[in-house]
């Protein structure tokens, strides 16, 4: 039988496992993505390619050593026009020069049909009943594992490191040991519950920073530096502005007036979707902003190319809305001391702005 | 504008700046005649000099690769020249292959660094360039006439010269030898000598790369006309017709998403495989992502190989060290019997 492996993002696995688990089929779990991966990556990878491309190059090289046939990509609608869509075939070749091969699965989408007629050439026997349900525990994760994250940065905020750690971990646990879609929305009440326990936490009377721009970025801690614990630390409050549920977004059209006047907003500013989350990065910069945010962080690998033309957009937008942007480009050589210094920079720079 | 005078409201002709940069160089000979037939007075920013490069740096973000950073320069050269300065948003010009994401986006990246950038822009985004480009171009048109009979018109004639200057491209010429001859309306069969640059006894060097990276004289260390005085004949990669791009990915397992890249990594497979040519030369922009990867397609499917030169350029990049490699690369291919590689 065919062993899979998921490419990964932050907590992804646990989602991507429960599918897994529901469909039957062998996987091999990559490590979550360490040093090492990252230094494979990069020996393997082109030089200019992104630090992302190198980081998952590095991961994939990890899974054909433990025996992967088939990796599966679930990168969603953030494919287009992006290196993304060269990503699969270019790392097979780079691996295949090194004598592994193997296959490589894209899901596009999250509808249960497609997702079947993509298994069924690894997995004849499968049916459209066990995809939908893997989709769907899949999808319940994804979400609980997302107010996790929320949790834990307001209690982090209100009471101490520690605390905040020991919820996240005991729900993460919880969420990934359990499998049946009725407790899971048991479990995602219980946690509410558990949340409640701990002090409320007034947000208005912090500084509020959005941080967006690229979904792997902002998603891997080992990428960015773990900046959400760092403008924690600083007693701000971060708000993830390209979470990963995201990534399966129908991307339905806009509907609302509100909806309608933010994105024909977002298109004065890049008229044309050019992949990746460049244009949600756009369109959340002016929601933020107009939310009262007191500043903006666009964290985006060096390379990227979408990231790259919205980092030549926002200072406009922020000049025409009045909010501070401070841009973070990473690699595999962003020194701590830098990224710390810049980050620290600029919050006192809100600061100050607040208290005029 | 501070200290320009009112426009008298007289007869004086609607000024339509067209940056020389980016798809100039492969729409230009379209433009020209559409806009000067709708009555407007075409107005193109001046060749790459060293002001037009330091002013497009000093405006752009450091991350924009080369191209991009001069198309900023270009454009701000045009402000306050023009009453328009046209730039279009080209998507894809071809089903299933796009344009990088900065030139999709260069109008927006241009709008957002040259202040008081008076933008006028067109949305082409079709599988073959020229079927629905009129509905698209109406819009733009209406600014300059309202007469649709005068515009359909002005974009049939836009079409024939931009038909006859690819004749001539896809014969071989160069870009400027390609754009003279357009205009004095001659076909490739006319020219007695045989397409342009194939005269000559020189070994036949393929320059492969981007359109608007060696056709600009500044910034490709006047490649093109270094091989020519070194008594080479020179073919490009623009000599590949929309066919034959497609037919070398046909045998490929799948063809990067690149519309730019595609056209690189068939040039050179097809190129390799011409017994003519001697050697290639790739010119790529330093920190074009898109082309990093095209490396990987053409090392996997490379079927013999051609000495191969690899200029990266840049801002910084020296025209000496480049002369120096480009002398040996041709002193070698020079040294090779015909045929042979
Ligand atoms: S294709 Fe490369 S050189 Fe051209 S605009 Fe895109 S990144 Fe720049």
């Amino acid at each position: 039988m065919k062993r899979f492996a998921f490419y990964q993002i932050g907590t992804s696995a646990i989602a991507t496992n429960a599918f897994a688990r529901r469909l039957g089929i062998e996987t091999v779990t990559l490590p979550s993505p360490n040093l090492a991966t990252i230094a494979k990556g990069i020996s393997l990878s082109p030089e200019f390619s992104c630090f992302p491309f190198k980081v998952l190059l590095g991961s994939l090289a990890q899974g054909v050593e433990r025996g992967a046939d088939v990796f599966v990509v679930p990168f969603g609608r953030s494919v287009s026009a992006c290196q993304l869509a060269d990503f699969g075939m270019a790392q097979k070749y780079i691996l295949r020069r090194l004598g592994h091969d193997f296959d490589i699965l894209q899901l596009n989408t999250v509808r249960p049909d497609r997702v079947l007629d993509s298994f069924r050439p690894h997995m004849p026997d499968l049916t459209l009943m066990q995809v939908s349900e893997g989709v769907l525990v899949a999808a319940q994760k994804l979400l609980l594992l997302e107010s996790v994250e929320d949790h834990w940065r307001d209690i982090y905020l209100v009471s101490r490191k520690r605390e905040a750690e020991a919820f996240r971990e005991k729900w993460i646990r919880a969420i990934d040991v359990t499998d049946s879609i009725l407790e899971l929305l048991e479990l995602g009440l219980k946690m509410d519950g558990d949340r409640a326990a701990h002090p409320a936490l007034e947000p208005g009377k912090l500084l509020r920073i959005a941080v967006i721009g690229d979904m792997y970025a902002i998603n891997e801690k080992i990428i960015n530096n773990n900046i959400f614990e760092r403008l924690c630390d600083l007693g701000v409050y971060p708000e993830n502005g390209i979470k990963l549920r995201m990534l399966f977004d129908p991307g339905l059209p806009p509907a609302t007036p509100d909806e309608l006047s933010l994105s024909a907003r977002a298109k004065g500013y890049l008229r044309h979707n050019i992949g990746g989350f460049a244009d949600d990065t756009v369109r959340s910069a002016i929601r933020f902003a107009e939310e009262g945010y007191d500043g903006l962080i666009h964290i985006y690998p060096f390379s990227c190319m979408p990231e790259v033309v919205v980092r030549s957009i926002l200072p406009r937008v922020g000049a025409d809305l009045d909010i501070p942007v401070l841009n973070l480009p990473i690699d595999e050589q962003t020194g701590d001391a830098g990224f710390t210094t810049r980050v620290e920079a600029f919050v006192d720079l809100i600061d100050f702005r607040r208290s005029r | 504008m501070p200290f320009m005078a009112p426009a008298p409201v007289t007869e004086r002709k609607t000024r339509l700046g067209i940056p020389r940069a980016l798809f100039y160089y492969a729409y230009f000979p379209f433009w020209e005649v559409f806009f000067s037939e709708l009555g407007a007075e075409v107005v193109v920013s001046g060749r790459t000099n060293k002001k037009i490069l330091q002013e497009g740096l000093s405006v752009s973000t450091g991350e924009l690769c080369l191209p991009i950073k001069l198309l900023n320069g270009h454009v701000a050269d045009l402000v306050g020249r023009c009453d328009f300065v046209f730039l279009p948003y080209i998507i894809s010009t071809q089903k299933g292959s796009y344009y990088c994401p900065k030139l999709i986006a260069s109008p927006d990246i241009a709008k957002a660094v040259v202040p008081g950038l008076p933008l006028m822009s067109a949305d082409v985004d079709i599988d073959n360039f020229f079927t629905s480009l009129f509905a698209t171009l109406r819009e733009v048109a209406s600014k300059l006439s309202t007469n649709p009979v005068r515009i359909y018109a002005a974009f049939r004639k836009a079409l024939e010269r931009q038909e006859l200057f690819e004749c001539h491209i896809h014969a071989g010429a160069l870009f400027e030898e390609a754009l003279a001859a357009a205009r004095q309306g001659r076909s490739p069969a006319d020219d007695a000598r045989g397409p342009a640059g194939r005269e000559g006894e020189g070994p036949l060097v393929a320059v492969v790369g981007h359109t608007y990276l060696f056709n600009d004289p500044y910034i490709s260390f006047d490649l093109l006309h270094r091989l020519r005085e070194r008594g080479a004949r020179v073919v490009t990669s623009d000599s590949l017709s929309a066919a034959q791009v497609g037919e070398e990915f046909s045998a490929l397992e799948k063809g990067t998403h690149w519309s730019l890249g595609n056209r690189v990594v068939a040039s050179v497979i097809r190129f390799s495989r011409r017994r003519d040519v001697g050697g290639i030369v790739y010119v790529t922009p330093f920190g074009c992502s898109s082309d990093s990867l095209v490396k990987e397609y053409i090392d996997a499917n490379l079927p013999e190989r051609k000495p191969l030169l690899v200029l990266t350029v840049d801002e910084h990049s020296g025209d000496a060290g480049v002369v120096t490699r480009l002398e040996a690369f041709f002193d070698m291919i020079a040294r090779l019997p015909a045929g042979a590689g």
